[in-house]
């Protein structure tokens, strides 16, 4: 047994060989030897996370987990007419993009404006409009910068976070 | 299991799917769920929050599948998406939770480590992953997990995270630095492997 728990082979080599270092004839060797020793492959497993979380890949994902999702998918996506064209995207996009504009321009001016008001003022005095289309989904990935009273500015997901903040 | 779809198969779905064809789409789903579960299920370790992940995920793709450039490949996207709204979804999130609903979401398998005295059962497996890549930095965790545990080719991973090979590397190699020195340190038990003697370094 080497001092590092492997049965066979020098520690230095299986050290090298768990840090991806070897190369050529060395890493032949090592890969011929571990083909061919049961001990030592078992073994390696404890010592390699690679080999241990393998164990994870393709795992069977058992059918009642995946149940229904497909059908809380369609609910969600609504009528087959519902996927917009892309043209229809890009011009919505477009608007969506002013409404952002407006909610941070309305963002600076409280942020530079006189008084103390806490600038969660600005945030709702942006028109409802304003506020469903920058948490709409389609916003998702536009950062918007948001302040509160004293605290440091938040920069936040518009879709994922806007609205939890609202 | 089902038997996995050739590209051809969902390309030809995907084609459907933007000519507003629900059912095709419904096949792509049928076809990738398990895919997109696993992967939020790698990141997050909670089926239920893998499920509401992977629903959300869909949802996207519906909306955004005229986006998908079909001379690439579609998984490597899809990884992009599922990665991307488990990263969201985790950082939404208080704590990480420790590795919840296992037994439910997969199937068991058996150890498969013949001679080992101490093999550890899947359902440790996946509970030693979260608790472990925990302690990644999020890049590293990412590379990792696409890497090491869900198999992509690094060409790939680099794809999927907008970076060159080489960053990929770099982060896989740090990752499995820190997560052998935290599986002996953490688990000495299981690191002392087939023999039973204790580890000496």
């Amino acid at each position: 047994m080497t001092r590092t728990g492997f049965p066979h082979l020098p520690a230095e080599a299986w050290e090298l060989y768990l840090d991806d270092e070897l190369r050529g004839a060395s890493l032949r060797s090592v890969e011929e030897h571990l083909d061919g020793c049961e001990d030592c492959r078992a073994v390696l497993e404890h010592r390699d996370p690679s080999r241990l979380f393998r164990r994870l890949r393709d795992l069977p994902v058992r059918e009642q987990a995946l149940e229904g999702l497909w059908d809380a998918v369609r609910a969600e996506i609504g009528a087959p007419a519902a996927r917009p064209a892309p043209a229809q995207r890009r011009e919505r996009l477009g608007l969506l993009a002013g409404a952002a504009t407006l909610l941070l321009s309305l963002v600076l001016f409280q942020s530079v404006g006189p008084g103390t008001a806490p600038h969660r003022t600005a945030l709702f005095q942006a028109d409802d409009c304003t506020r469903l289309a920058l948490t709409s989904e389609e916003c998702r990935g536009l950062f918007v910068d948001v302040r509160f009273d004293s605290e440091p500015p938040l920069l936040v997901d518009a879709a994922a976070d806007l609205a939890e903040l609202l | 299991m089902t038997q996995a779809p050739d590209e051809a198969q969902v390309d030809e779905w995907i084609g459907r799917a933007l000519a507003g064809d629900q059912e095709a789409f419904g096949e792509l789903v049928r076809a990738k769920q398990a895919l997109v579960f696993r992967a939020a299920w790698n990141r997050l370790g909670d089926a239920e929050e893998a499920r509401t992940v992977a629903q959300a995920v869909f949802v996207r793709l519906w909306k955004n599948l005229d986006r998908f450039d079909r001379s690439r490949r579609f998984d490597t996207w899809l990884y992009r998406l599922a990665s991307n709204a488990a990263i969201d979804h985790h950082r939404r999130r208080a704590a990480r939770p420790a590795s919840t609903g296992f037994d439910e979401a997969f199937e068991s398998l058996p150890s498969s480590e013949p001679g080992t005295e101490r093999g550890l059962e899947t359902r440790e497996v996946a509970a030693i992953l979260q608790e472990l890549t925990g302690l990644l930095t999020e890049k590293q965790r990412e590379a990792f997990l696409l890497r090491e545990v869900e198999g992509l080719p690094t060409a790939e991973v680099a794809a999927v995270l907008r970076t060159t090979e080489s960053t990929v590397r770099n982060h896989v190699f740090q990752a499995r630095k820190l997560l052998r020195e935290e599986l002996i340190r953490r688990y000495p038990e299981y690191a002392r492997g087939a023999s039973g003697e204790g580890e000496s370094r």
